[in-house]
């Protein structure tokens, strides 16, 4: 058990039940990702300096969240196809 | 004068400190608390709606770093990609969920270092200095000791070597070094020009947080322990070296080869 791992995320990835949830939370995270993304192209056309720059800086979010939504995503794909 | 005397003379006064910093200081405890909030909701509550409490935040974060400058909102967003993460990859073996959900964050800390401009906290070759390898070996023996009074459950079934050596590494990587460099290196690190040595147990106080969900108090309690220890050792030898190594071989050891061993 540890920060990333805990009893609640463990039985999420319990094929069963919670393959509702997950798909639930797969859902969130793609909203996030949406918005981060919309923040930045916003970001891009409208602000100059320093905010410019931070806009620039949420790549630390934006490339692992879009890391997430393969691994969400993918599967669902695939198991479409096979 | 002597270290302690030098630290104690060092350390500012809570008062001092918030002086000047007063508004930011509210605004980054109030996120603080919701992000403390989601993590007991998805401890004891449901995980989707922590993970929709996460999102709010965190974009809620990003757009107020974004607006200021101010580091501690864009490091606080790691602590609610981190529980999204863990709970949109949920994977029903330890290891592969260690791996893939690890990944995402471990990128994210080391995007945010070089983003919020701590470029010290990815130095982790500096545990060839005496006062971090030796911090880090102290962690081995801790482990022994702790895992008969914690009694954990091992990670694996598979005893054999291999299995234990190949799970030992994923989880000191990504349970281990990548928490140090989320709690200690990016948040400490970002909260420190705010609160000063206060920023240890802000830290601290996240991390225990997002330890709620771990299934045993005492466990909670001993890394809660653990990392206010690693974020003292962090802020007086400014390396995050040790302490990562440290944590990371704690969590191998109480969590794979202790448990095989003992």
């Amino acid at each position: 058990m540890s920060s990333l791992l805990t009893e609640s995320t463990r039985a999420l990835g319990l094929p069963g039940d919670a393959d509702q949830a997950r798909v639930t939370a797969g859902i969130v995270v793609i909203a996030a990702l949406l918005v981060v993304l919309v923040l930045r192209e916003a970001g891009r056309a409208e602000l100059s300096g320093g905010r410019a720059d931070r806009v620039e800086h949420l790549r630390f979010v934006a490339l692992p969240l879009t890391l997430v939504f393969a691994d969400v995503v993918i599967p669902r794909i695939l198991a479409l196809l096979t | 004068m002597s270290d302690r005397a030098a630290l104690s003379s060092e350390a500012p006064r809570l008062s001092e400190t918030l002086a000047g910093t007063r508004p930011t200081l509210v605004i980054a405890g109030a996120y603080a608390v919701v992000i403390v909030a989601a993590e007991a909701v998805a401890a004891f509550v449901a995980p989707v709606p922590a993970a929709t409490i996460d999102a709010i935040v965190l974009t809620a974060l990003l757009g107020h770093y974004v607006a200021s400058g101010t580091r501690v909102y864009a490091a606080l967003a790691l602590v609610p990609l981190l529980r999204m993460t863990s709970i949109a990859v949920a994977a029903a073996q330890p290891l592969s969920f260690y791996f893939v959900g690890g990944i995402p964050v471990l990128l994210a800390a080391v995007l945010a270092a070089d983003a919020l401009d701590l470029p010290g906290v990815l130095r982790l070759d500096q545990i060839r200095l005496r006062s971090q390898w030796h911090v880090a070996l102290g962690a081995v023996a801790l482990g022994g000791f702790a895992t008969p009074l914690l009694g954990l459950d091992p990670l694996i079934g598979d005893r054999s070597l291999p299995a234990v050596v190949g799970a030992a590494v994923i989880v000191f990587a990504f349970a281990g070094v990548l928490e140090e460099l989320v709690f200690r290196g990016i948040l400490q690190g970002a909260s420190a020009p705010l609160l000063g040595a206060w920023s240890i147990p802000a830290a601290n106080g996240l991390f225990a947080a997002t330890y709620l969900g771990c299934g045993s108090a005492a466990y909670g309690a001993f890394m809660a322990a653990f990392g206010l220890a690693c974020g003292w050792w962090v802020n007086r030898t400014r390396s995050l070296a040790g302490a990562a190594v440290a944590h990371g071989l704690l969590a191998a050891g109480l969590l794979v080869v202790w448990p095989v061993l003992l």
